[in-house]
């Protein structure tokens, strides 16, 4: 398995009034390609910004990342869009869907943005939306949709890019216990399925069980790497 | 991102606020119509004048006066003698279609027992065309024409019977071109009064065939005759032979105008026809070179449409000033769009939108805002222009009289030119309004547009 995404030496400081905070204070990380990755700490750990940071939306005062061959904190915004068409795939806590687009483009919208034509990325969406489960709501809108399938909704569109990498910044923050174990099912099995990276950053203790590597971090530093247990697989395998 | 994908979500994002759209789009509405009204009332004014010049006679002949033949222009050059080679030097100035002599000869016509007073008037025949003296009845001159000639409509108003007892005027269906006519340079010809025995030398009349009627022109053409050059210029020749043999004998003295015999200065009036409009003032600036006087209704005109030029700037500034405040409502709608909509700009830049894929939308919901804004303006404009022009309102909207009677001029014109510009000012200027907050949008970070609620 081949390192895709490479994290070296990397800090992050904020200003706050006339006090200087390190969100990120010198995290090294390699994750494999295929691997799910969970970024684990409390809130105020600083694992959030690391996200953003990997995913090309914020930038570190010093050190440097690595997606690839690529040192994403040199690229510019454009070159950044372009990186995040062809990379990256995003799932978020509130979900982040157009509340005027319908499931079905919503979905398709990374691709609008890819230049490919209508007929082509209405079939995408489509056989993602199947793949979520949400055949039968693809014309509705997310606010007729429950929190449940507006995440499939929002889990559909990371992966319609087809992209190397999905970052999901607390996933289940608002799904309650069942559909959180429904989400997290879905996520790695889609995943797995086309061996793409996902790193996942979570204060839940319960979603590390996904994970095949969980990293705890406590004020902007690693505290301790370990080797999940991987139920699902067992799940699977049992 | 594909051009038909951004015209289709940026329609979509109007539709989101219809009346907010629906607001700035009458905003713009206005503004096109301000300024297309204005200049449309400008361009009528224009127009108007055109009219009422050529009413005048026609704007793109000038005539040449040959007053101070012989003596010196100005700047102490001779001026140059008006004659045959003249005219046709004159011919060849840039611009020119054509140009004839003029020459004016006053005759006694004789058609059957009535008699009548006439002007003739020579040109050049291949002239008759280019001087756009109209045709109402037969035919018009013809090179290869000799003692042939058009007369004016009020023409055989004039003749009356000189034996008569008492006046007796040509009847009303009385038809010159079915006469038997001949005219005479001796005034009293037929009068009772005709002291026939002092009279050495008895004039025999001169034959002539009139061929076609002039329509009515309000020009000199409706009291006179037109005929070849070269017969009036025969015709003057035996004039100031007449003149010359009758000199001091009692026999009446015919003036002939326009004199050209081979001895004298050249013409005194020489009409050359521009080719179109544009050409009017440099050929008269060719002309006065020369050093000959020249007057064109078109002088007129300009002095007219300068007086108006302050007029219809401030006409423009008001239409500009109206599209304006339109432009600034564009803004704002845009500015306040992207306030609301700064989330979304965000999560668009998480999924792989570019920086000009953000400024084309916002930019392209501007233009839209000017498409429909412009056409619904345009439309305005036509209602607008209709109503003004049939109730009459408008800036010196004037009365011209034409033989058909009193005819209104309309106080608001709206060429096609105009209302093409109007549908493409409208966009233009929209997208140009739409610029900056799109750049905004762009610029716009995207944690911090991830993090607003």
């Amino acid at each position: 398995m081949s390192t895709i995404i490479k994290l070296d030496n990397v800090y992050r400081a904020y200003r706050m009034g006339s006090e200087r905070i390190m969100a990120v204070n010198g995290i090294s990380l390699d994750i494999e390609e295929g691997e799910i990755c969970c970024l684990q700490g409390p809130s105020g750990s600083g694992k959030s910004t690391l996200l953003h940071m990997m995913a090309g939306l914020d930038k570190p005062s010093k050190g440097s990342i690595y997606i690839g061959k690529t040192r994403i904190e040199t690229l510019n915004e454009n070159q950044l869009a372009l990186f995040r068409q062809r990379y990256v795939g995003f799932i978020f806590q509130s979900y982040y869907l157009i509340p005027t687009l319908t499931a079905l483009e919503n979905v398709s919208m990374p691709l609008t943005f890819c230049g490919i034509p209508k007929s082509k990325r209405i079939k995408i969406a489509k056989e993602l939306l199947e793949a979520v489960g949400l055949k039968d709501r693809m014309k509705h809108k997310p606010a007729q949709m429950s929190g449940g399938q507006q995440q499939r909704v929002s889990i559909a569109r990371a992966f319609s890019n087809n992209p190397k990498v999905v970052f999901a910044d607390e996933p289940t923050g608002n799904l309650d216990t069942a559909t959180t174990f429904e989400m997290m099912d879905l996520m790695t099995n889609m995943a797995k399925q086309r061996n793409q990276t996902l790193v996942i950053v979570t204060h839940d203790t319960e979603i590390s069980s996904y994970a095949s590597r969980i990293v705890r971090i406590r004020d902007g530093k690693i505290e301790k790497i370990e080797n999940g247990r991987d139920m699902h697989d067992e799940k699977i395998n049992a | 991102m594909k051009l038909v994908d951004l015209l289709f979500l940026s329609i979509k994002n109007l539709w989101r606020h219809k009346l907010r759209s629906l607001l700035t789009i009458l905003g713009v509405m206005i503004g096109t119509c301000a300024i297309v009204i204005m200049l449309s009332l400008g361009i009528a004014m224009n127009r108007n004048f055109m009219t009422q010049v050529n009413q005048m006679g026609n704007i793109m002949q000038i005539q040449i006066y040959n007053y101070n033949s012989g003596g010196k222009t100005s700047d102490g050059k001779d001026i140059p003698k008006l004659d045959d080679k003249m005219v046709a030097e004159l011919e060849k100035i840039k611009g020119v279609e054509g140009a004839t002599p003029v020459l004016n000869i006053s005759v006694k016509m004789i058609a059957g027992k009535y008699v009548g007073w006439l002007q003739i008037i020579g040109i050049k025949t291949s002239m008759f065309e280019a001087l756009d003296i109209p045709i109402a009845q037969g035919r018009s001159l013809e090179d290869g024409d000799t003692n042939q000639m058009v007369i004016g409509t009020y023409v055989p108003n004039n003749f009356y019977n000189p034996k008569a007892t008492r006046w007796e005027p040509a009847p009303a269906d009385f038809n010159l071109m079915e006469e038997d006519t001949s005219i005479t340079w001796d005034m009293s010809y037929g009068e009772k009064y005709a002291d026939k025995t002092k009279s050495k030398n008895k004039l025999k009349p001169v034959k002539v065939e009139v061929v076609g009627m002039v329509g009515q022109t309000g020009r000199e053409y409706d009291w006179s005759a037109v005929m070849p050059l070269e017969t009036v210029k025969q015709y003057q020749k035996e004039i100031e032979k007449y003149n010359k043999q009758n000199n001091g004998s009692g026999g009446m003295i015919v003036y002939a105008s326009g004199s050209s015999s081979s001895t004298d200065n050249g013409y005194q009036q020489v009409i050359v026809k521009a080719k179109t409009i544009d050409d009017v003032v440099p050929v008269m600036e060719a002309i006065k070179e020369y050093g000959y006087e020249c007057y064109s209704p078109i002088q007129i005109l300009e002095e007219m449409k300068k007086q108006s030029a302050g007029l219809r700037q401030i006409l423009l500034g008001i239409g500009i000033m109206s599209f304006f405040i339109a432009a600034i409502g564009i803004a704002n709608t845009m500015y306040m769009s992207i306030y609301e909509r700064t989330r979304e700009i965000g999560i668009f830049k998480v999924i792989g939108a570019r920086l000009k894929d953000i400024k084309h939308l916002f930019m392209l919901e501007a233009g839209w805002i000017g498409v429909f804004g412009g056409m619904l303006g345009v439309g305005l404009s036509f209602l607008l222009s209709y109503l003004l022009n049939r109730f009459n309102i408008g800036l010196g909207s004037s009365v011209i009289w034409t033989p058909e009677g009193e005819q209104r001029l309309p106080s608001s014109y709206i060429p096609i030119w105009l209302a093409l510009a109007g549908f493409g000012f409208s966009p233009v200027a929209s997208l140009m309004a739409g610029l900056l907050p799109s750049r905004r949008a762009m610029k716009l970070s995207v944690m911090r547009a991830l993090r607003q609620d």
